[in-house]
């Protein structure tokens, strides 16, 4: 029997350098770093060096038609100019607020593509309860239930230079709250860590507005109606049995991720919604 | 020279072993240059964001670590290539080179950790090899501390399954370790 601690001394025994000192490389920084700028500076040379033969050969006339031709262009590309900055001025801070916002947005849209597009390969989703696949599948259950996520204020809570912390509080509807005359339910933020313009994790957290409100006026009423009038429901639809809280829950604890579960979500509020509507 | 030429200079010295063996331990041997190479470009490049002391050297690994990570999306890019020229007939040479071949007890080790996710596989390289607190890996990585500390619980298991599942015979997979395989 292997443990856990004799895994990791075998795992360190397989170590493929050891030893830094194994590591015979001539350190020369000087002599790299000259390498660098030189080609740095050629770099630069090629990029703004003026054809000084052909300069002579314009008369002065092209140039004064160059001239008016950069002045008019000048004035009419004021404003999309103007525009541009916005976007290639942007700060790393502004940056990774546009890159969570994106990323909510997407998230928020059940917008699978969208997400995958701002997601790093090693993100870490767990903290939405979603482990490997599985936030595809709660994107559509999610889908299924209605929900409907408005984006309020999002801040910078922690950063680095290699990280970036965003934070963006949210209101919702669900379960057709907003049908009922219901909501939207506030105290819920979503933690997005942003690195190198891509997600690298996301959290999700709610306090007790959210228990107190969405809890007894959509989760508790909806699972009382499904436990009396499908009873046969909710060990497709639930994982385990009908819980009387929703609150500090990431949402896979509590419903059966399924296809089966999936389709009866939505065709169960679908109905909830109309009884209750009338 | 400038403060910035300096700060380079001293960074190349210090940490160039570490970042090297970072690259050796996760890439193949002829790879290793070129990743250390744009690391130590992109250091250049954003010396002014290198933070300072100790905190220096999980900044270099994350770069390094998306260096490499460019390097094996590039090779799973050639990957995805190779096979289809291999389904029209054309072979596709594999060096030698490539692979690194250990006694059989890290043999085990390594076949073991490529089973696990790749991400996890990370945090037990950064942990055991690198020698970093979850602090640093989370900053490497760009995880929050507590996702690290989970990741690595989860991951030691894993590999100890790992293990334990191949010491019953039932894996039977090529210990080696390939280039890119991080």
């Amino acid at each position: 029997m292997i443990t856990e601690d004799r895994g990791l001394t075998m795992l360190a025994g397989a170590n493929p350098v050891p030893q830094l000192d194994f590591i015979d490389v001539d350190i020369e920084a000087s002599k790299y770093l000259a390498t660098l700028e030189q080609r740095s500076s050629e770099m630069t040379q090629l990029e703004t060096k003026p054809a000084k033969d052909d300069t002579k050969r314009r008369p002065v006339g092209v140039w004064v038609a160059v001239a008016a031709t950069v002045i008019v262009i000048l004035g009419l590309g004021v404003v999309l100019i103007n525009q541009d900055q916005q976007d290639v001025a942007l700060s790393p801070e502004e940056t990774s607020l546009a890159t969570a916002t994106g990323f909510l947005e997407a998230l928020w849209a059940f917008d699978v593509e969208g997400v995958t597009s701002y997601l790093a390969d090693d993100a870490e989703l767990s903290a939405l309860g979603w482990g490997g696949e599985d936030w595809q599948f709660i994107l559509r259950l999610q889908e299924a239930q209605k929900y409907q996520r408005q984006i309020g204020t999002c801040a910078l809570t922690s950063s680095s230079s290699v990280r970036r912390t965003v934070e963006c509080t949210y209101t919702f509807h669900a379960f057709g709250s907003d049908e009922l005359g219901l909501g939207p339910y506030t105290g819920s933020w979503m933690e997005v860590v942003v690195l190198d313009g891509e997600v690298r994790g996301a959290g999700e957290s709610s306090h007790f507005e959210f228990d107190r409100e969405f809890s007894p006026q959509m989760w508790q009423p909806f699972g009382a109606w499904i436990t009396d009038t499908y009873p046969n429901d909710v060990a497709v639809m639930y994982a385990n049995g009908v819980q009387t809280t929703a609150m500090n829950t990431s949402y896979s604890g509590l419903e059966r991720l399924s296809e089966e579960s999936t389709a009866l979500w939505a065709e169960r509020v679908t109905e909830y919604i109309a009884i209750n509507s009338d | 020279m400038t403060l910035g030429d300096a700060r380079f200079v001293d960074l190349y010295q210090r940490y160039y072993r570490h970042v090297y063996a970072y690259c050796r331990r996760r890439t193949a041997a002829d790879k290793v240059e070129d990743a250390v190479a744009e690391t130590f470009l992109v250091v250049w490049r954003k010396i002014g964001e290198v933070p300072p002391g100790d905190e220096a050297l999980p900044w270099l690994y994350s770069v390094a670590h998306r260096v490499l990570g460019h390097q094996w999306r590039g090779a799973s890019r050639q990957s995805r290539l190779e096979s289809k020229l291999a389904s029209v007939g054309v072979s596709v040479a594999v060096s030698a080179e490539d692979y690194v071949v250990v006694d059989q007890e890290s043999r085990q080790a390594l076949d073991a950790l490529s089973k696990l996710r790749r991400s996890d596989q990370e945090v037990l390289r950064l942990s055991v090899w690198e020698e970093l607190p979850h602090r640093e890996i989370a900053e490497v990585m760009g995880l929050t501390t507590d996702a690290v500390k989970k990741r690595f619980s989860r991951a030691r298991k894993k590999l100890a399954q790992e293990l334990n599942r191949m010491e019953k015979g039932h894996s039977k997979s090529p210990a080696v370790q390939k280039g890119g395989a991080w």
